[in-house]
């Protein structure tokens, strides 16, 4: 076997080695922290749309965010309903209320989302089986992942929504994460009673289902052409992505998490070529000597880029670790639903890969320089 | 001047490699950026949550127990202000409207959230000093102060601009500075009279009760006299207290604000752990031209004093090349997200102390090494 | 004294010239330097500091390109070689530095089979061959070292090892023994000469270590960029012992002896071959150092055979001296081997030494002519 010269020259000094890794390891873990934040978020600020079942979507124009949207009139509904290739048209409410927890007193935010209990629009079938469960009124649907200031609660057990009494008669998984503490779902008439009575004229969204082989979108240009000006009709996708390019080019967090992120990057990057590059101006000498061996210079470039190669892995692994443990001391902190996958683990090796090209890349040009005749 | 002669010969030993020299400074300064960067983010979060709070110019402030932020929206009736005003030593006490309300931009129409607050305008116990000057103008019905720093999705808004505050139709009479936070992207300042005609507000429903204290008279006193007098409806705060209330729910119960901090921590152990290593290696790499500065005979003083300019002048170079970037980079963050990113002297002198206290450590630690160098190493 | 066999030429340097800077700041290091060294030869390069011996080495070991002239190494021509080339070149070079240049991060074995891996050598052997040659260094006990775990002196016989594993053709050390004590120097200049023996090896060696000299088949000395002188150290000796025995040259000191020896040279001439024909432009004197030659004079009558010369025996002179057509032919009785002295040195060496030039006037007399 050729002996791994990079490898021997990366631990010949153990302590440095060390040092050098762990601002790199640290600056990995930063990108880790970062993504995992804006990947969550990412996620999360369209959960409530990835849950349900709809193809195309009615918003009023004034619509801003899920959270912020305004109600438009209910007659929409049933215009869009007449319109060819729509099989179905369902009233969506939405909005923030008042939990509490009568056993202990203590209250919470969350959302209150109201759809018609004969309306399958949640893509989970175990959500849509409940749902006639919540028929009688102030019956609700509680979320399973609200968060522990929701208190001890129980189906069939009582709760306090917006001032009234509810009884609680199944429970589903959503998580909203960022969005708020927890979530109930109620009937439509339940939140009229809860969030007032003027809701009864309006919707907040329309949830269209396509008629089997319905053209998406022919049928949206022609609900755009039919419907009034004061709603507006989109696709799923172009929902989501709306909702995701708010928080991230928008809002003050996703902008910072982006900046973060590419400050680590280079930060990272920077570390370790300032690593690299003094290694291999201490080692000039060294790679000198194996040209005159008469070595190639691409087996010399080779040592480079496997020691950035080995530091860069070096540092991964540990950012890893750090990162798994940061995931859980955020989650418990802050309830905000990070998760170390196995493509944001890709992603942060790949970022740490192209860190490791970078500063290979420019710290190459120093083993060229080394001159054999230079050694005598 | 012997310690000048020193300071010459680490600066000699330093830029005897230039190009290394520069790529340390590189090392430090990306290390003073992160720090500057994180300590930025969380900054920006924390400080623009108690720009409302810090602007409060009452002696006190009763709110609802359960008012857990100003954001929230609980509120108290009315009757209870008038109740404070019969305690003595108030000399004054007056409601505070606010609404989580949408403004429309006034080219594109399109909405965005925006605190809305309606004050008293003969004593608005605000300290906003357009309040004073525009006075007469707001009396006028629908007319606003709109927030000069408010971002840019709210629209450009000059005095006389019409819009629409929740679908109510305003005139915007003057401009005033506060900015956006996590929660609005701007606030739209108005008299209480005009804040009761939008729609849904009612006089009752108060969100912020304003006290000012008679000349002398003692505040926690008064506090207690207050809370005798309305008992647990009411609770009694200081602005201070207030602001540290919005500092505590972004920092502690916030995820962005727990984001943010738990980012400063990893941000603070790269660029500690950066500048140790950049020294160390410094050091590490002269240790023969220390060795022989000890076989030449110089006393270990001297060697001392040697390494800590060498950490000195790196931390130093490294940071002001932090610092001119660490600007540019919050100058850019101020210009994407209209918050105010406050580069303070406190702050840069943290970072200083954290670069060159990691530089020194590690400048001590790498002189054990040039201790334990041995002159007969040379040959 | 047997005469050494004749040899091939493992290194040919014809007219380089060696420049180094740009501009205003060029400056001619070498000057015009020939050279030539044979198979299993070594070849000791003294000279004052900054003469450019160093830069020598390092054009004949293709660590720098030639600008000027000519380098042969066995057939291939270094200048104008393409990078590539010159990478595989130096496999065949053994170099040891002035510093030993290991790496650090490995350890003494590690460094040498650095060498080794280049090598066509079959991979279970490097390690046996590195501690090998490591313990014939008197390293058998720190093939596990790293470098800075050793002395300098150990460090430079594990740089040395490293030169050497690959038993390479051609060796150039730059003060290999300066930081070896007596003894070690001793020990790495035997294993060089055995390389050269054994193997064949052309050494070069860049010295100012008086204690090596006797290894030397050939000093080289040079000035300011010049190759001042090249003497053949073990040749002179053999010339100078076969010169002894010859008639004229009996009543020279041995320094005045030394010094006709120095700038003879060596010719071989086959069975039946003519060495000098009557009526050439006479340019050379010789001496028989092995074998006979047979005189004969052709004039109107015939070809009449004047002599028979054996070793030791001279001729061509009297053409020289008398500036005059050769007067005779010489004609190789079997092989011959003949040491030659140019026109110029041989009147020179009349010139300075009174008593060569007595022997020869004896000599003539006696000939008659
Ligand atoms: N890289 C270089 N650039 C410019 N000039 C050089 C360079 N290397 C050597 N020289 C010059 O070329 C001349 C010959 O140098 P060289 O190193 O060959 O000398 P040397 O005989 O090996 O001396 P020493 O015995 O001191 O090692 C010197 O005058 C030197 O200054
Ligand atoms: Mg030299």
């Amino acid at each position: 076997m050729r002996t791994p010269i990079a490898w021997f020259n990366s631990i010949d000094q153990p302590r440095r080695t060390a040092t050098a890794v762990g601002g790199m390891c640290f600056a990995l873990l930063l990108i880790f922290m970062q993504a995992g934040f804006l990947g969550a978020a990412r996620v999360n600020v369209s959960i409530i749309y990835q849950a349900l079942d709809f193809d195309l979507l009615i918003h009023s124009r004034a619509y801003l965010t899920l959270q912020r949207s305004d109600p438009f009139d209910r007659l929409r509904l049933a215009q869009a309903a007449a319109v060819p290739g729509v099989a179905r048209v369902s009233r969506f409410l939405i909005d923030s209320f008042g939990w509490r927890n009568p056993r202990t007193g203590s209250t919470a935010g969350g959302m209150m989302l109201g759809v018609a209990s004969t309306a399958p629009v949640f893509l989970d079938p175990a959500i849509n089986a409940q749902l006639a469960t919540v028929r009688p009124t102030l019956t609700a649907l509680i979320d399973r992942k609200s968060r522990p200031s929701y208190g001890p609660w129980e189906v069939g057990g009582k709760a306090v929504a917006n001032g009234q009494p509810i009884t609680l008669t199944g429970s589903y998984e959503l998580g909203l994460g960022l969005i708020s503490e927890g979530s109930i779902i109620v009937s439509d008439d339940t939140y009229e009673r809860l969030q007032g009575p003027w809701n009864s004229g309006y919707a907040q969204l329309g949830l269209i289902k396509l008629a089997p082989g319905a053209d998406r979108e022919r049928v949206a240009a022609e609900l755009r052409a039919r419907l009034p000006r004061d709603v507006v009709v989109v696709t799923k996708p172009e929902i989501i992505q709306r909702e995701q390019h708010y928080f991230l080019s928008v809002k003050p967090v996703g902008i910072m998490f982006q900046v973060g992120m590419i400050v680590a990057f280079a930060a990272g990057a920077a570390i370790l070529y300032q690593i690299l590059s003094s290694e291999m101006s201490n080692r000039i000498a060294e790679f000198a000597t194996l040209k005159a061996l008469g070595y190639p210079i691409t087996s010399i470039y080779g040592i480079g880029i496997q020691q950035g190669l080995i530091y860069a892995l070096l540092a991964y692994l540990p950012a890893l670790g750090l990162a798994a443990v940061l995931y859980r001391v955020g989650r418990d902190l802050s309830g905000f639903p990070l998760h170390l996958d196995a493509g944001r683990a890709a992603f942060v090796l790949a970022l740490a890969l192209a860190m490791c090209a970078f500063a290979a890349f420019l710290s190459l040009w120093k083993i060229r320089r080394a001159d054999p005749a230079s050694l005598f | 001047m012997w310690f000048l002669r020193q300071f010459l010969l680490a600066w000699r030993m330093l830029s005897d490699r230039p190009a290394r020299l520069t790529l340390s400074f590189v090392g430090v300064a990306f290390a003073v950026v992160i720090m500057f960067a994180e300590l930025g983010f969380l900054n920006g979060v924390t400080d623009s949550s108690i720009n409302l709070a810090v602007r409060l110019g009452s002696d006190l402030v009763v709110v609802h127990p359960q008012q857990e932020h100003l954001k929230s929206g609980v509120e108290f009736p009315l009757f209870h202000l008038q109740q404070v005003r019969d305690v003595p030593g108030v000399a004054a006490a007056r409601p505070l409207y606010t609404s989580g309300n949408y403004w429309a931009n006034p080219q594109d129409g399109s909405r965005n959230r925006v605190l809305v607050i309606g004050v008293d305008l003969d004593d608005p116990m605000l300290r906003i000093p357009e309040l004073a000057t525009l006075r007469e103008e707001l009396r006028a019905p629908d007319t606003v102060l709109f927030d000069r720093r408010a971002r840019l999705e709210l629209g450009v808004v000059q005095p006389g601009t019409r819009s629409r505050v929740a679908g109510h139709p305003v005139r915007v009479a003057g401009l005033f500075s506060l900015g956006p936070n996590f929660a609005y992207e701007g606030h739209v300042l108005m008299s209480s009279r005009n804040f009761l005609r939008l729609p849904n507000q009612r006089a009752e429903d108060v969100d912020l009760g304003m006290v000012r204290l008679q000349p002398g008279a003692d505040p926690e006193t008064v506090r207690r006299r207050i809370q005798e007098r309305v008992g647990a409806r009411l609770e009694v705060l200081t602005a201070a207290e207030v602001a540290l209330r919005e500092r505590t729910i972004t920092t502690r119960k916030a995820p962005v604000g727990i984001v943010f901090g738990l980012g400063l921590l990893v941000g603070f152990a790269i660029g500690t752990v950066v500048c140790y290593q950049i020294l160390f290696n410094e050091v590490n790499d002269h240790l023969p031209q220390f060795a022989m500065l000890k076989a030449l005979g110089h006393p270990p003083r001297f060697l001392i004093v040697l390494v800590l300019f060498d950490a000195l002048i790196l931390s130093l170079g490294g940071f002001l090349a932090g610092w001119l970037v660490g600007r540019g980079l919050y100058a850019f963050l101020e210009r994407q997200t209209a918050l105010e990113m406050d580069l303070s002297t406190p702050r840069a002198l943290l970072v200083l102390a954290l670069t060159s206290g990691m530089c020194l450590l590690a400048g001590w630690l790498a002189l054990k090494r040039v201790a334990a160098s041995d002159p007969a190493d040379l040959f | 004294m047997p005469l050494p066999p004749p040899r091939e030429v493992a290194i040919t340097v014809t007219g380089v010239n060696h420049h180094y800077g740009r501009g205003e700041a060029r400056k001619q290091a070498l000057f015009d330097n020939h050279l030539a060294i044979h198979r299993g030869e070594i070849v000791i390069m003294t000279g004052p500091s900054g003469s450019g011996k160093t830069t020598l080495l390092t054009l004949i070991g293709t660590l720098r390109g030639v600008q000027e002239g000519s380098i042969r190494i066995d057939q291939t021509e270094l200048a104008g070689l393409a990078p590539p080339d010159q990478v595989r070149m130096r496999r065949n070079i053994g170099f040891i530095f002035q510093q030993h240049n290991l790496l650090d991060a490995i350890s003494a074995r590690q460094n040498v089979r650095l060498a080794l891996e280049l090598s066509a050598a079959p991979r279970r052997e490097h390690n046996q061959r590195a501690d090998a040659i490591l313990g014939t260094l008197g390293l058998a006990d720190r093939v596990h070292y790293k470098p800075r775990n050793l002395s300098g002196g150990q460090r430079q016989r594990v740089a040395i090892a490293r030169a050497l594993v690959n038993q390479p053709r051609i060796i150039l050390a730059d003060e290999p023994t300066a930081a070896l004590d007596k003894d070690s120097g001793a020990i790495v200049v035997s294993l060089l000469r055995r390389l050269a023996d054994e193997q064949g090896s052309s050494v070069m060696i860049v010295t100012h270590d008086n204690r090596i000299l006797n290894v030397a088949d050939r000093i080289v000395n040079m000035v300011d960029g010049r190759i001042v002188s090249d003497i053949r150290v073990k040749e002179t000796m053999v010339i100078c012992a076969i010169l002894k025995r010859c008639e004229i040259f009996k009543e020279m000191s041995p320094s005045d002896l030394t010094d006709v020896a120095q700038k003879m040279r060596e010719e071989r001439f086959a069975n039946g071959a003519t060495i000098i024909r009557q009526g050439d432009i006479g340019d050379k004197f010789y001496v028989i150092a092995q074998g006979r030659v047979h005189i004969q004079v052709e004039s109107a009558t015939g070809t009449r055979a004047v002599a028979s010369l054996a070793e030791g025996g001279f001729f061509g002179e009297v053409a020289l001296l008398r500036d005059q057509p050769r007067n005779a032919t010489a004609q190789a009785d079997g092989e011959v081997l003949a040491y030659t002295l140019s026109k110029a040195d041989f009147l020179a060496a009349v010139r300075a030494h009174r008593s060569f030039e007595a022997q020869l006037s004896a000599q003539l007399f006696h000939r008659g002519g």
